[in-house]
């Protein structure tokens, strides 16, 4: 599958030939993507190959030179914050304040949101996230990674957004929290959500994504239907994708 | 998704700074120094009282006792009572009982700020005795400067440590979020980096503030240093206003710091420097340079002056030419008789007259120095708000430089003001010396206790709330200014 072909359905991220340099270095050299409703979109890439500048351009932290980005016909550069509206975000590392339980956590994170869930609703929301009651009180000094991805997810979930940004989302995670985290996005997405997520891990990207863009020189030079392909099959696909543009 | 509503954010950040062990800690500390500047300010301010009433006592002694011994020695006796020791006579009473004082009294507000109380007197007993030749050598008016190291008192706390307080507080909003990641989450959200940092910074602004105006009314009350305000009230209202202005001066500073997105390390060490420049490196600056403008006369010289003067007098037959000269300007000829220069009286008075005479031009440059010191202490703490803003409350305390000046001059001019209620009553005296009374032991000659004029001190509220008001002016101008330009490099969050 190439990177020109496109779902007619995209409506939630329509990115268009989207340009960002920085300095001598250009991070983008004209990204084209396409997400809808529903849909799992996995970028791969290596280090450096534009995932983590994609997403900034996606959450409006930084404007393209060239191109368009929009999040639900919403132009991310001219309005961030109206396309924050329809974005919830999980970094790959979901930093809490660590002097507040997760049920405050929660509830800070979607006042910022403009929305005001009370303690039950934020505990409802944690547990559709996974994370287990007990742990509902305790505060998120205390919390493993895992624990704080599922505040950060529960965060996407109040906030019932139209696409969600994942970032090296299962790096660091151990297999019982990963495939955790995969049932909750996949959940999330059987709800409707878009779900775009930077990541290195092949493995997941073929439980979760329902489409892999392999990312490299600022650009998607090959996108792959994961489930068409085995674990090796699809590692040595990548292996070859980036070889060949790296020559 | 409803569009945030600020107050609910301002509500947010209020509970989250509020949940913080390390707020506590902090307004735990800062209201124990307001508490402690507070209660050494109310001592400082019991002491200043207890001097004013100890010499309003001396000199309500002073007039009994020569009332006593008027009315003791209007008796005939066998004893002889030599001119200094009769309280009855005009040049006794004034050169040897009279206790005539000026004071500077304390103003309702006294216990904010010791300014110049600890180097200056608040009482001057005006003396005409032998060895009064420099009433103002003892003292020496400071400036701006004294503010920088001063007394711990509540200006101390309030100008020096309250900002250090705000630093601790609300020095690492956003910056330290930057750091450990949560900004990320923070700016994923859909709301722009002012309103969140106007939350957080209007957040910390609240804290500080009702720490700040309340702590201090507290520790006011606890102290019980605080005077009746009557009259007063309005300077209090502009101070408090002046010091809220302060306090949201040091919180935009945190905002603008905040701004740069270096982190929390870097954020705290342009503060702590901008706190060293404010409050330490600037004042001492501004001191140099009112000392610089309004150079301090020699002492030296003055002193040097005096004894030239002194020792003129008493060489060779001086001190009969120079009493013969003040004669001949006061008498007109008839009235001078042979040996009234001998008099022991007019000798003395003509010795002052020659004193003053020959030390005029350093008293006048002594004086001129100390108001053109205090004018431009008066503009220059202007440059810095924590020089502002100590002069305001030493004003308002009355212990500023400036009143200092002004209660020089008026003490000046009420020893001058004595010597015209006397000077005629002696030489009326020593030319026609009336016996009152056959056989009594002493001149009688005087009665007029109650008559000698009292000193009058200056009101200090006119300048006092003309101060408060200018400082707010400049302290809420710089407020705003710091946080238009934070608002201004908060247009974005860091990518």
């Amino acid at each position: 599958m190439g990177a020109s072909a496109l779902p007619a359905d995209a409506s939630v991220l329509a990115i268009d030939g989207a340009v960002k340099r920085f300095g001598s270095r250009t991070a983008l050299a004209g990204l084209d993507l396409r997400l809808g409703d529903g849909e799992v979109f996995a970028l791969l890439g290596p280090n450096g190959a534009g995932k983590t500048t994609t997403i900034n351009l996606i959450l409006g932290f930084l404007r393209a030179e060239a191109g368009t980005i929009r999040v639900c016909g919403i132009e991310a550069g001219e309005d961030p914050v109206g396309a924050r509206r329809h974005v919830a975000y999980i970094p790959e590392q979901v930093a809490l304040y660590p002097g507040l339980s997760g049920v405050e956590n929660l509830r800070y994170f979607a006042t910022l949101a403009g929305l005001d869930p009370s303690k039950d609703e934020a505990r409802a929301l944690l547990a559709e996230a996974g994370l287990a009651p007990e742990a509902h009180g305790r505060k998120a000094g205390a919390y493993s990674k895992g624990m704080r991805q599922k505040v950060g997810i529960a965060v996407a979930l109040a906030r019932r957004a139209r696409l969600l940004l994942l970032d090296e989302p299962t790096s660091g995670l151990d297999p019982s929290a990963a495939a955790d985290f995969s049932a909750t996005v996949r959940a999330a997405a059987e709800r409707g959500t878009a779900v775009l997520m930077a990541t290195h891990d092949l493995y997941r990207v073929r439980e979760m994504a329902g489409r892999v863009g392999v990312l490299s020189g600022g650009r998607i030079v090959e996108e792959i239907d994961p489930t068409a392909l085995d674990h090796a099959a699809l590692e040595r696909l990548y292996i070859e994708r980036l070889a060949e543009v790296a020559s | 998704m409803s569009a945030v509503r600020f107050p609910r954010l301002l509500a947010a950040e209020l509970r989250l700074i509020l949940r913080e062990r390390l707020t506590w800690a902090i307004l735990a500390a800062l209201v124990a120094a307001l508490a402690l500047a507070a209660w050494t300010g109310a001592g400082r301010v019991d002491a200043a009282r207890t001097a004013l009433a100890a010499a309003t006592a001396d000199s309500e002694r002073a007039v009994r006792e020569a009332k006593a011994a008027h009315l003791r020695y209007s008796q005939p006796a066998a004893i002889n009572v030599n001119y200094w020791q009769d309280p009855t006579d005009a040049f006794g009473y004034r050169t040897y009982f009279m206790a005539a004082y000026a004071v500077k009294p304390p103003t309702p507000l006294s216990v904010l700020a010791a300014g110049q109380s600890d180097v200056q007197p608040a009482v001057t007993k005006i003396d005409f005795g032998f060895s009064t030749v420099f009433d103002d050598t003892a003292t020496e008016i400071g400036s701006a400067a004294a503010l920088r190291l001063g007394p711990f008192d509540l200006a101390f706390v309030l100008v020096v440590l309250v900002p250090l307080a705000i630093i601790a507080l609300a020095g690492t909003r956003l910056s330290s979020e930057h750091d450990s990641g949560i900004l990320r989450m923070i700016a994923a959200q859909p709301t722009g980096p002012r309103r969140v940092a106007g939350a957080k910074f209007g957040a910390a602004a609240l804290v500080a503030l009702t720490a700040t105006l309340g702590g201090t009314a507290l520790a006011l009350l606890l102290s019980g240093g605080l005077g009746d305000l009557a009259g007063w009230s309005g300077t209090a209202a502009l101070l408090a206003a002046a010091l809220a202005a302060y306090v949201v001066f040091w919180v935009a500073a945190c905002a603008l710091a905040a701004s740069l997105w270096r982190g929390a390390v870097a954020a705290l060490a342009v503060l702590v420097l901008a706190w060293a420049f404010l409050t330490v490196a600037l004042p001492t600056a501004l001191s140099l340079a009112v000392d610089a403008l309004a150079p301090v006369p020699s002492r030296i010289a003055a002193i040097d002056a005096s004894r030239q003067a002194q020792a003129h007098f008493y060489a060779g037959n001086e001190a009969a030419a120079v009493t013969a000269g003040w004669l001949e300007a006061r008498l007109p000829k008839d009235a001078r008789r042979p040996g009234l220069a001998d008099a022991p009286e007019l000798k003395r008075l003509a010795r002052d007259a020659h004193y003053d005479e020959a030390l005029a031009d350093h008293h006048r440059a002594a004086r001129a120095q100390a108001l053109a010191a205090s004018a431009w202490s008066q503009k220059l703490a202007l440059l810095s708000p924590a020089t502002a803003l100590a002069l305001a409350l030493e004003t308002a305390s009355g212990t500023d430089a400036g009143r200092h000046a002004a209660f020089l001059s008026e003490a000046a001019t009420y020893r001058r003001s004595l010597r015209a209620f006397f000077e005629p009553r002696i030489l009326a005296q020593v030319l026609d010396p009336v016996p009152v009374c056959a056989g009594c032991p002493a001149r009688l000659d005087f009665d007029a206790y109650d008559a000698v004029p009292a000193f009058a001190p200056a009101d200090a509220r006119g300048s006092a709330e003309r101060q408060a008001l200018l400082t707010l002016v400049c302290l809420a101008a710089a407020a705003l200014l710091l946080a238009a330009l934070a608002a201004r490099r908060l247009k974005q969050w860091p990518a």
